[in-house]
């Protein structure tokens, strides 16, 4: 009886040994957070009715196809916003200030804009980044929705534009003394 | 091996093969179409260790390349090589943790540039989980010979624990959502138009009218035509999209037997059709992944086919 139930529970030890990844998949993740491969998985962990995205206009206020133009679609820019942004709340709050992301506004919206441009220089091909010159100076734009009584109440919001960049009216003038 | 619920299946020999070939077409695809920047603006993963730029393309360090290969092409090769000789069955304790730490660094430089990406996770950390279970039974057979598993039993088990990293991949996504939203995200689902609306804004600013109209056939106007249903009717995702969040906590059950795998792999794969056409979020490794293990189409062609001959001669 004694040898049987031994051999039982070694069974069952054996089998639950073979659920090792399983499980400890199922715990990291919560632990260590974002550490690519291992990750939470928070995309869509919570409905809002409020939203944004951001998109580029050219130098007639026409939209740029940003994925044709750049490469890179334009939620990967809004997610890179979204992450300059919760550094500007983090860098408030060390400083005493708490503001929520909801709260910010253009004043906050600014430098994230900024980054956004430079990481598009930093990031393009040469032979993209001369596609995009004759559509520049660029401007950013955040279009803020908001479900409403059943309707998505939609509000564009120039963020920032190329001239907004240090040192770009000086590039200006180099490019028109060449 | 003993069969019964949540135990592991016996697979044959060749089912096993035929895995082994599809996920390396699976990961020699994925790995080719992993986008990458010249330089990593976040600290993450890998990252935290190493330069990652050394995997993009011109890349760092290597300069001009090798033999005239710039870095990417050079790792696709390798990526490719390895593949092949895990394929056919040999060597999988040296070739994958090359391709495991190749395919890791290059996506890690995707998703480090302060936009985190979801669609790579499931292979990677499949690779990862790979990796560790060929290089432990290569470790455990030269230190305890006497006790050897032999190959095929090695090669048995990776079907087993590829669909525990998919299906833990997906339950943890449902946690996720219990954590933040709890059973609330269900009812919160009425804001759902807003998010497909902002999704099918980001479509449009991504390439406005530089893309010709796609045909209007029914698979092209069909995920058009559920985002306008979804804008018009915010009171329907609740009930359409609720059931998503029970699959990713269910997807556990994958691992009950051959039956529960092929249908949560359906299950999971129509999902994420439905996800990749009206949200525009693409899990192309996942869907080849779910494919390749929990819906097993070689063994259920095989068993209609046997069963047809047996019925009609």
């Amino acid at each position: 009886m004694k040898g049987f139930l031994l051999r039982g529970l070694k069974k069952r030890a054996n089998l639950a040994f073979l659920y090792l990844p399983f499980v400890v998949l199922l715990v990291v993740p919560f632990l260590v957070g974002e550490e690519f491969p291992v990750s939470p998985f928070p995309m869509y962990n919570q409905w809002n009715e409020a939203s944004y995205l951001i998109y580029f206009q050219d130098n007639a206020g026409e939209p740029v196809a940003i994925q044709v133009m750049t490469g890179y679609k334009a939620g990967r820019y809004r997610k890179m916003f979204d992450r300059q942004q919760r550094i500007i709340r983090d860098e408030l709050a060390t400083e005493g200030i708490k503001k929520r992301l909801s709260d910010f506004g253009p004043e906050e919206w600014k430098p994230c804009g900024i980054w956004l441009l430079e990481w598009l220089d930093r990031n393009c091909d040469e032979g993209r980044l001369r596609l995009l010159e004759s559509l520049r100076p660029l401007a950013v734009i955040r279009r803020d929705l908001t479900l409403k009584n059943g309707v998505i109440d939609q509000v564009d919001t120039l963020v920032v534009t190329d001239e907004d960049r240090e040192g770009w009216q000086l590039r200006e003038k180099e490019e028109e003394l060449r | 091996m003993k069969s019964g619920w949540f135990r592991p299946v016996s697979y044959a020999g060749w089912e096993i093969a035929w895995m082994r070939v599809f996920l390396a077409i699976a990961v020699y695809l994925a790995f080719g179409k992993i986008q990458t920047f010249p330089a990593a603006e976040v600290e993450i993963g890998l990252g935290r260790w190493m330069n990652l730029s050394l995997f993009h393309q011109p890349g760092w360090g290597l300069g001009k390349g090798v033999l005239g290969l710039l870095p990417r092409n050079l790792f696709q090769i390798i990526v490719l090589i390895g593949m092949l000789v895990y394929a056919s069955g040999r060597l999988g304790w040296l070739v994958l943790p090359v391709v495991t730490f190749l395919f890791i660094g290059t996506a890690t430089l995707n998703t480090s540039q302060g936009s985190i990406q979801h669609h790579l996770q499931a292979g990677a950390m499949l690779l990862v989980v790979l990796s560790l279970w060929y290089v432990g039974c290569a470790i455990w057979n030269k230190t305890v010979p006497l006790r050897a598993l032999s190959l095929e039993k090695v090669h048995r088990f990776v079907p087993f624990f590829a669909i525990q990293v998919l299906a833990a991949t997906y339950v943890v996504a449902g946690i996720s959502k219990l954590e933040k939203s709890g059973i609330g995200w269900i009812a919160d689902t009425r804001f759902a138009p807003v998010a497909l609306r902002k999704t099918a804004d980001q479509h449009f600013f991504s390439v406005t009218d530089h893309l010709p109209e796609r045909a209007s056939g029914l698979f092209d106007g069909l995920p058009v035509l559920v985002r306008g249903f979804f804008l018009e009717c915010p009171w329907a995702a609740g009930p359409l999209l609720g059931p998503g969040l029970f699959l990713e906590l269910f997807a556990f059950l994958a691992l009950a037997g051959r039956r529960a795998a092929l249908v949560v792999g359906l299950l999971i794969i129509g999902f994420h059709y439905a996800v990749s056409e009206v949200m525009n979020l693409r899990f192309e490794m996942n869907t080849h992944l779910l494919l390749i293990f929990m819906v097993n189409v070689p063994f259920w062609v095989g068993l209609g086919w046997r069963k047809g001959v047996a019925r009609f001669g």
